[in-house]
């Protein structure tokens, strides 16, 4: 626990799919420890800030640095390796494989304490111990939301990058979700959120970018940006 | 009652476990290439010549041939892969299905031109057989045949169910994008999955042609029976291959089934073997595209 933090860093991103750019010059960066969130209209660039962050989308300008390491355009694998994990918005469990054997593809690229990641993520979410062995693609929404996080989390990352995770959720559920999201940032995690639900996620975030067409409008701490009238107006239902 | 047995319902589960071990790499390749590999016959063809130049060079029986048969297969499916597929990884499916088309035609050739074009045989003479009762004689050749492919596919089960690269096959044939945020090695795994289904391909051509005789067209002309087997058992879904396999073996035979009629004639002719896994081929992509295993849709 003394170790000290790593904080990523992303600065001048300039990326796309193709001859577009979607990304247009965006910095962030987030410490280990911390929940940033990303909030901003559809099309600002979210999810391909995320993606190209993680290495499956190139980058055409910028750098993006994991304490003084350079990692700018890694595959995605040695990514896992340095200590990130991605975990997108649809089609983030393997459905055809069992809870536990979803869990043992999160952790490919380990060799040790494999129990040990597991037991605290079955201590995390109990209800995935209980089912470990049912195919994953039987789970409820809520229950494969969790075992998609856990996923992520098996590979015992520094930082997490989670694509709206709340995405087609119940508002009970919602709930839960943010709950365990707090609770992992306890262990220590970065978490990078791109939420939908904006006011929720602001709420329990250190602090937050707005994008908007590929570009950083806004920053700063959660509280800020959740009383800040621009935010408010654009993002948040013009309370 | 043992004339069913004898001589259509046994020899159809033989000729379906032959299938099975063609249709599972067939199966596995779709789930993690995703294109149909229309080359998978050509490799069982060729699998059963490198056996057949092991018997007639050293004099052995063809199953002492299946590791050298095997490595053989293993061989020449990852040098086609690394040849013919790789370089269309990103490409549309239809490329990498023509690229097949491609191969299957350029295995057939070399396979005339090493071997010849006539037909030949592992052994000539009466196979032995035993009596297991009253009229009910069995082949030793299709013991062996059946025993050999359930060990084999028992092995490739254990393989897939216990393994963390197994595991890792079924992940990417679940979902290949998640593989790669994952960080699996995909094209380990792809290697791997040639390795499985060309040792397969290998086996089931000499089994093919301990079963019946060689020639440079015998694997291409199962190509059909491969694919309606996949197709029935769910695209995909290697366990799914194995059921479609045996079902659709023992349909073949059971076709030309004179009893079901009550008189002497055949229900079809043996010539239309092959047409009954086209129907039932097209029967389930007409009314139930995902199979009986909820595979994947073409």
């Amino acid at each position: 626990m003394n170790k000290k933090k790593i904080t990523l860093k992303a600065e001048g991103l300039v990326g796309g799919y193709g001859g577009m750019n979607i990304l247009n010059s965006i910095d962030i960066e987030i410490t280990q420890g911390e929940i940033v969130s990303i909030i901003g209209p559809n099309g600002a660039g979210k999810t391909t800030l995320l993606k190209s962050i993680f290495g499956l989308i190139e980058l055409k300008k910028g750098n993006i640095f994991l304490g003084e390491v350079e990692v700018t355009n890694q595959s995605p694998q040695n990514m896992v390796m340095s200590g990130l994990s991605y975990v997108p918005q649809e089609r983030n469990i393997f459905p055809t494989l069992t809870v536990k054997e979803n869990l043992d593809m999160g952790a490919y690229l380990r060799e040790n304490n494999l129990k040990e990641s597991m037991e605290s993520i079955f201590s995390l979410y109990p209800v995935l111990n209980e089912k470990r062995n049912q195919a994953a693609g039987e789970l409820s929404g809520g229950q494969q939301q969790m075992l998609a996080i856990s996923r992520g989390l098996m590979s015992d990352p520094q930082f997490l990058l989670l694509d709206e995770p709340t995405a087609g959720l119940s508002p009970k559920l919602f709930d839960e979700t943010f709950d365990s999201i707090l609770k992992i940032k306890e262990l220590g995690i970065g978490i990078l959120i791109v939420e939908q639900n904006a006011k929720k996620s602001l709420k329990i975030s250190n602090r937050g970018y707005v994008l908007v067409a590929g570009e950083n409008r806004l920053t700063g701490t959660g509280e800020s940006l959740l009383i800040n009238k621009e935010v408010a107006n654009l993002f948040l239902g013009g309370q | 009652m043992t004339e069913l047995f004898t001589y259509y319902l046994f020899p159809g589960l033989i000729l379906g476990s032959i299938y099975a071990l063609g249709a599972i790499g067939v199966s596995l390749l779709f789930g993690i290439l995703r294109f149909a590999h229309f080359a998978h016959g050509d490799l069982m063809t060729f699998g059963a010549y490198v056996a057949f130049s092991m018997v007639t060079l050293f004099n052995i029986s063809p199953y002492m041939a299946i590791p050298a048969s095997i490595v053989g297969g293993i061989g020449i499916s990852i040098l086609i892969d690394k040849v013919c597929y790789r370089p269309f990884r990103q490409s549309k499916t239809i490329v990498l299905v023509i690229s097949s088309l491609g191969v299957s035609l350029m295995l057939r050739s070399i396979i005339q031109i090493f071997w010849g074009v006539d037909y030949e045989v592992y052994f000539s003479g009466i196979q032995p057989s035993i009596d297991v009762a009253e009229d009910f004689r069995i082949k030793i050749h299709h013991i062996w045949i059946m025993l050999g492919s359930f060990s084999l596919i028992f092995l490739t089960h254990l393989f897939l169910k216990n393994t963390k690269l197994g595991k890792a096959m079924r992940a990417m044939s679940d979902d290949s994008e998640l593989a790669l945020i994952t960080g699996i090695h995909t094209e380990r795994v792809i290697t791997a999955t040639w390795i499985i289904g060309g040792s397969l391909a290998a086996v089931a051509g000499i089994f093919l042609g301990i079963d019946t005789q060689l020639s440079p067209s015998m694997g291409w002309d199962q190509l059909l029976p491969l694919f309606a087997a996949a197709i029935l058992g769910g695209i995909g879904r290697p366990y799914g291959a194995i059921a479609g396999a045996m079902i659709i073996g023992v349909a073949e035979e059971l076709s030309s089934y004179p009893g079901f009629l009550g008189e002497n004639a055949p229900l079809l002719s043996p010539a239309y073997k092959t047409g009954v896994a086209f129907f039932i081929m097209v029967v389930m992509l007409i009314f139930k595209p995902t199979g009986l295993f909820r595979g994947r849709q073409f």
